[in-house]
């Protein structure tokens, strides 16, 4: 059997390499990883991009938090979620999306299923050596940048390289829906078309449950910040020892009444959040992953991101109807939320998400088993 | 029927088989979707060291039987046995070598790579693999195209490598499906002198061919199968033996009214009168017996005809194809020889 696989790796190694996409997906894996890691440098002043004069930013000056705050920003914002997460798996996609259906095409499915080898192990062989590419290009794209990295800022993200076997395991999810559809059709083009649409609507699912669930956290610490201004208010009517001033009751019934507002909202929110985080358990969770990355390589979240560039509670890009202490909340709770929703149980999330992919696979096995070729 | 041949006995024995058959089917039936049958009951004998050949018409269900046989699809009905073990097990296919009809290599996979990862698939170790690749290149003569590219074969080329692919897991039994396929006459001949070689090693060698001249060379047995059923299977002696027939030859051609009066002479007889648009150019009588012949000769010589050549002649194989063909009706089931596409078992 070890035998056959090996075979079968090798083979379908051979197969992507003969591809232009892989060599492309290749390229502009290492683009972007120079792009990003290697055109700019810091200094004591901040920031310098290639040979130009340096750009003055103390948050971002050599040896700050905010360095490492910026560098893993770009790693997990960007090289990882759009490239790596997006771009590079859909042309993973597109370059795997044929190894299915022209495995079983005729002429080629004679000469494998001719062997002695049971049905199943042949698919399950097949679909495991289709993973060759997105492992291949992963080792080669995070690796390259972590050295980059490494090498350039002496910082190294040991843990930026988890997202090998994440978006890994990302990919598993996706090939298992391509797999599927292949065996059903036999057709290149409806499997990724197939396999692009599904991935579409889990996006949009997660979307729409992460929105909730960030809403919901955005909610609960709205509702803390709210508490925590009527404790102080209580407090300084305790201290003054005198019986609060009209606008202290005023001001005291005000934070009450957002803060009953804020509860009332977040509980209406609950149910959904409840049937979302249900539904989601039916699908695999490719978002998940990269939650999970971000959280694991202590990615800032955009407002953090945007706060190395300029004050989110300055005059001058604060709307005038906010004060800065509400604008400063705001900008609290959002961060508090996104990471709240990073917060995941991982190991929940692949577990349901293994058990649908487990599913696919078991039914594209029984049918690749079952059908006269 | 013929019985096993001795040398092919001895080489079985060698081999630590004790089969009387390698491939035993009874009643095999296949229909797709509960629609089209495609088989209709298959009783076929192969025996060991043979070489045994398959014909028939398009859509006659040679294809499904060869992919019976090869699990790529499975039959409805019917029981049989390869190699002593049921159709369908796959660990006797580590035994057996195909070559199907319109194969497919992988395109980027050079000559020797096609062999190896065949050879894999078969499970041989790197190491035999390694010395097979090279001899069995060799034997198909494909050594000096070893490193190209299967995508820049001819033809031919591809169906070399093809044989060879078959020939890797040193199988007992091998299945060629129309291997001669888009080969130049030199191809042919030394596929044919491979296929006899493998039967002097004691293989037995099943072959699926449109070439009936081809057939008729190589093969110790052959079935005719028409419309999902096996018609005749011997050997090409058995199957033309009282079949034979005498075919007159004038100098010139004559009257039609005196084939017709021959034809007469011999009344019970089945005849041919061969036509062209001048006359008779020939006939044919289904005897033996060269009494009975006598009487047309003495007819065409009283007639002022000169005979050129008379003899007793046995039929061909395509002679014997065409009987079988034509005397079903209609030849063929459509679309039997094509499994429909996702047709679930």
């Amino acid at each position: 059997m070890i035998r056959v696989f090996k075979a079968m790796m090798i083979d379908t190694l051979r197969y992507l390499r003969s591809r232009f996409l892989f060599w492309l997906v290749l390229a502009l894996s290492t683009l972007a990883a120079i792009l990003l890691f290697a055109t700019y440098s810091f200094t004591p002043e901040g920031i310098q991009i290639l040979g130009f004069k340096p750009i003055e930013n103390p948050m971002l000056a050599k040896g700050t938090p905010g360095r490492d705050m910026f560098v893993a920003g770009l790693f997990n914002g960007f090289y990882v979620k759009f490239w790596l997460g997006w771009g590079a798996m859909i042309l993973a996609l597109v370059s795997t999306a044929s190894l299915i259906p022209d495995f079983i095409s005729d002429g080629a499915i004679e000469l494998t299923q001719s062997k002695p080898i049971r049905r199943s192990t042949l698919f399950f062989f097949k679909f495991l050596s289709g993973l060759g590419f997105v492992v291949a290009q992963l080792t080669i794209g995070i690796g390259l940048a972590y050295l980059i990295i490494g090498i350039r800022f002496d910082l190294w993200l040991h843990t930026s390289l988890l997202a090998i076997p994440l978006l890994t395991l990302q990919f598993v999810y996706l090939y298992a829906i391509s797999a599927t559809i292949a065996v059903i059709t036999r057709s290149t083009i409806a499997s990724l078309l197939g396999t692009i649409l599904i991935w579409f609507i889990i996006f949009l699912l997660q979307f729409v449950a992460n929105n909730i669930h960030k809403t919901h956290e955005t909610f609960l610490t709205q509702a803390n910040q709210v508490q925590t201004r009527v404790v102080t208010l209580t407090e300084r009517i305790e201290t003054g020892g005198e019986d609060p001033t009209a606008s202290q009751t005023r001001k005291m019934e005000s934070l009450l009444r957002e803060k009953g507002g804020i509860i009332e909202s977040a509980d209406s929110l609950y149910p959904w959040l409840k049937n979302f985080k249900r539904a989601e358990l039916a699908i695999p969770k490719t978002g998940d992953l990269q939650k999970y990355l971000a959280k694991k390589v202590d990615a800032p979240v955009t407002n953090e991101f945007m706060g190395l560039f300029f004050n989110i509670s300055d005059d001058a890009v604060r709307p005038s109807t906010i004060s800065k202490e509400e604008m400063e909340d705001a900008n609290a709770a959002e961060i508090a939320a996104i990471k709240a929703v990073r917060n995941l149980s991982i190991t929940e999330s692949i577990l349901s998400s293994l058990a649908v992919v487990g599913l696919l696979l078991w039914f594209s096995m029984w049918r690749f088993s079952r059908r006269d070729f | 029927m013929s019985s096993i041949s001795s040398p092919a006995n001895r080489s079985a024995q060698v081999r630590g088989l004790t089969l009387d058959t390698t491939v035993d089917l009874t009643g095999i039936e296949k229909i797709y979707r509960g629609k089209t049958h495609a088989l209709r009951g298959i009783d076929l004998q192969i025996h060991p060291g043979e070489i045994f050949g398959l014909l028939g018409p398009n859509g006659a269900g040679k294809s499904t039987l060869v992919k019976i046989l090869m699990t790529v699809i499975t039959h409805t009905k019917g029981q049989g046995t390869m190699l002593g073990k049921p159709i369908g097990n796959k660990a006797t296919l580590a035994k057996v070598g195909y070559l199907p009809e319109h194969h497919r290599f992988p395109n980027y996979l050079k000559g020797k790579q096609v062999l190896d990862f065949f050879g894999a698939m078969s499970g041989v170790p790197k190491k035999e693999r390694k010395q097979r690749t090279s001899k069995l290149l060799d034997l198909v003569g494909m050594t000096e195209s070893a490193n190209m590219k299967v995508g820049r074969y001819s033809k031919g080329m591809k169906q070399r490598i093809g044989i060879a692919q078959a020939l890797m897991d040193s199988p007992q039994f091998i299945v060629l499906d129309e291997p001669t396929d888009g080969v130049d006459p030199v191809g042919r001949k030394d596929i044919r002198e491979i296929l006899l070689q493998l039967k002097a090693e004691g293989r037995t060698v099943f072959l699926n061919s449109h070439l009936l001249s081809e057939l008729e060379l190589v093969c110790d047995r052959v079935a005719i199968m028409v419309k999902g059923m096996v018609h005749q299977q011997g050997t090409i002696d058995e199957l033309t033996a009282g079949k034979g027939f005498f075919s007159i030859t004038p100098k010139s051609t004559f009257d039609i009214d005196v084939a017709k009066g021959c034809r007469d002479a011999l009344k019970g007889i089945e005849s041919q009168i061969n036509e062209s648009k001048n006359g008779c150019t020939g006939m044919k009588f289904y005897t033996e017996n060269v009494e009975s012949v006598q009487c047309v000769i003495d007819h065409l010589r009283s007639n002022g005809q000169i005979i050129q050549s008379c003899g007793l002649q046995r039929p061909s194989l395509e002679d014997l194809f065409m009987k079988a063909v034509s005397s079903v009706e209609g030849g063929a089931t459509p679309g039997a020889d094509k499994s429909p596409k996702g047709g679930a078992r």
